[in-house]
Formats: structure tokens, sequence, C-alpha cells
């Protein structure tokens, strides 16, 4: 049977997780809103960089990271399942419960490794990206528009290492309140 | 998003013959003009066309028929690149352009093409298997 302390600890990570991806998230819309308005010339340039580096689109990072964003949802809703079935005493609801937590995770259990590792990716992605931006030759990227497009990335690296340490939290957590 | 230029006239000599070689079509790479420590490459623009007609005339017995096709097209330069030989990394690239209106989409072509060909001598791509995507889109 769970801990409650476990579970509420689990309760917690998948708030914050929730919170996070959304951070992440926005930034990638926000980061895909300036390309859109990159000069002809820059623009299959960014997006192209972007997937040949992160591995993945920026269509494909939106996608993940709803689906991310859902899975922590579902976690969250299953653990507070779990949660007021350990409240209430009663072990075959704390059992039913626990058993629909353990299904709703089990995608995130799957893929929490891949997930850490392509956020790990994007992470060093973009703490290199503004140097990388700063290198192109002024004929395809005006002073304004390098600045403008370096300026809309703070803390976009930050907020992928907020997932990526959350992604193992959740993993950690999560085995220890479906083992127990 | 680089493009990594090596200083150095091998390099240089490579990447052009890498360029000639995958460009064909509406946008072409002209012959690359060396002129003490710099390289210019033209970007030309080719517009063909083709027409034909034909007639008949005479009297009975005596037809006199005609048909005739013909094809013209004109070639002309939008933008050059200048290469410095002796300025390392991207700074020693510029490009001048004759016609504002085609060049944002054929440099952009040119770019990304070379982006290619770059990357696949340089290895700077992060494969991510089929199967990785498929957990990360299923998560």
């Amino acid at each position: 049977m769970p801990q409650k302390e476990e579970v509420e600890r689990l309760i917690k990570t998948c708030e914050t997780g929730k919170d996070s991806v959304a951070a992440f998230s926005r930034s990638i819309d926000d980061f895909g809103a300036v390309v859109e308005e990159l000069p002809a010339v820059a623009r299959p340039l960014v997006r192209r960089d972007l997937q040949a580096n992160s591995g993945m689109s920026a269509d494909e990072w939106t996608t993940f990271l709803e689906r991310l964003g859902a899975r922590y949802g579902a976690i969250y809703d299953e653990a507070r399942r779990v949660a007021e079935a350990l409240d209430e005493a009663n072990d075959g609801k704390v059992a039913k419960a626990t058993a629909a937590l353990k299904d709703a995770a089990a995608p995130l259990v799957e893929s929490a490794d891949v997930a850490v590792e392509q956020m790990q990716t994007m992470e060093a992605y973009l703490e290199g990206l503004p140097a990388k931006i700063n290198m192109i030759p002024d004929a395809f990227l005006k002073a304004d528009t390098r600045e403008g497009l370096v300026s809309s990335m703070p803390g976009y690296a930050e907020r992928a290492r907020a997932v990526k340490e959350l992604l193992n939290e959740t993993k950690e957590v999560l085995s220890s309140v479906i083992a127990g | 998003m680089v493009i990594y230029m090596e200083d150095s006239n091998a390099t240089i000599s490579e990447v052009l013959a890498n360029l000639q070689s995958i460009f064909s079509g509406v946008e072409s790479l002209g012959k690359a003009v060396e002129f003490g420590d710099k390289v210019a490459v033209p970007i030309y623009q080719f517009n063909f066309g083709t027409g034909g007609g034909g007639g008949g005339g005479g009297r009975e017995g005596r037809t006199n028929d005609a048909v005739a096709f013909g094809l013209g097209g004109t070639i002309g330069p939008v933008a050059v690149i200048i290469l410095e030989k002796d300025v390392p990394g991207p700074g020693g690239i510029h490009i001048h352009e004759f016609k504002s209106n085609k060049l944002g989409e054929a440099l952009a072509e040119l770019m990304l093409r070379l982006w290619d060909m770059v990357e696949s001598q340089m290895g700077g791509r992060t494969k991510l298997s089929a199967e990785k995507k498929e957990k990360l889109m299923n998560i």
C-alpha cells in the first residue's frame, strides 16, 4: 500500500510538472512566433537548425509537450484518488485507485528516460542558440532582427532544465508510490 | 544556425564544387571567379519559354503546309556571393543582390542545400530514432 506522504509528494510533483511543461510549451510557441517574423532567407534555416539539433521540429515539440502536460494531468487526478482512498482507510479502494494510477503513469514510466534525454538535448541546444544566432552573417539576418530573436530567448534553457528535472523526480516518486 | 566556412582554399573549392553539382533549374550558381583574397560566385536566374505554330495554304494538288517550333530563354544574374579567403567563419561571406524580388527564395533554397552539405560533412545533426520519437509522441 502506498504511503500517504509519497502520494502527496507525487501530487505536488505533478502540479509543478503541469506548470513547468506549460511554461516551456509557451516558450516554444513564442519562439515559433518570432521565427515566423524572420526574413524569408533566415526562416527555413532556423526551423531546420532546431530540427537538426534537437531531433524534433517545433510542431513535434509542441505535440510532445501537450501530451506530457496531459499525462501529468492524468497522473495528478489518479494520485488524488489514491490520497482520498488512503484518507478513508479503505484498502479495496486504495488498491483499485493505485492500479488506476499505475495505468495512467505507465506511458510516462516507459518513456521517461527518453524524455529526459530529449530535454537534456534541448537544454544544451537552447543554451548555445544566442551565440549561434550572433554568428549568422549580416547578409542573412539584419542587426535589429538578430537582437529581437536573441532577446526573445531568456529563460528558455532554464525552462527546459526544469522539465527535465521534474521528469527525473516524477519517475523516482512514481516508482516508490507504485511499488509501495 | 551557423554556416561554418574554413579558412582554406581547398575547402572553398570543395564547397563551390559541391554547390555547382547540387544546383540546377531556375536558379543556379555561376563559375567562381577569384580575385586576390576573394572569390566571387554569381547566382543566375534562368527563364525558359517555348512556342510553336503551323499553317497551311496553296491550291488543290499543290498544298503548302508548315510547322514551326521555337525555344527561347534569358539568363540574368540576381546576386553575387563574395567569400573572403582570409576571414574565417561566417564573417567572410557577403551577398550582393542585383534584384530583390527573387533573391530571398533563391537564397533560402541555396542555404538549405548548403546547410545539408555542411552538416553531412561535420556530423552536426542530432539523430532521434523513430522508436524514441514514437515514445515521446505517445507519452
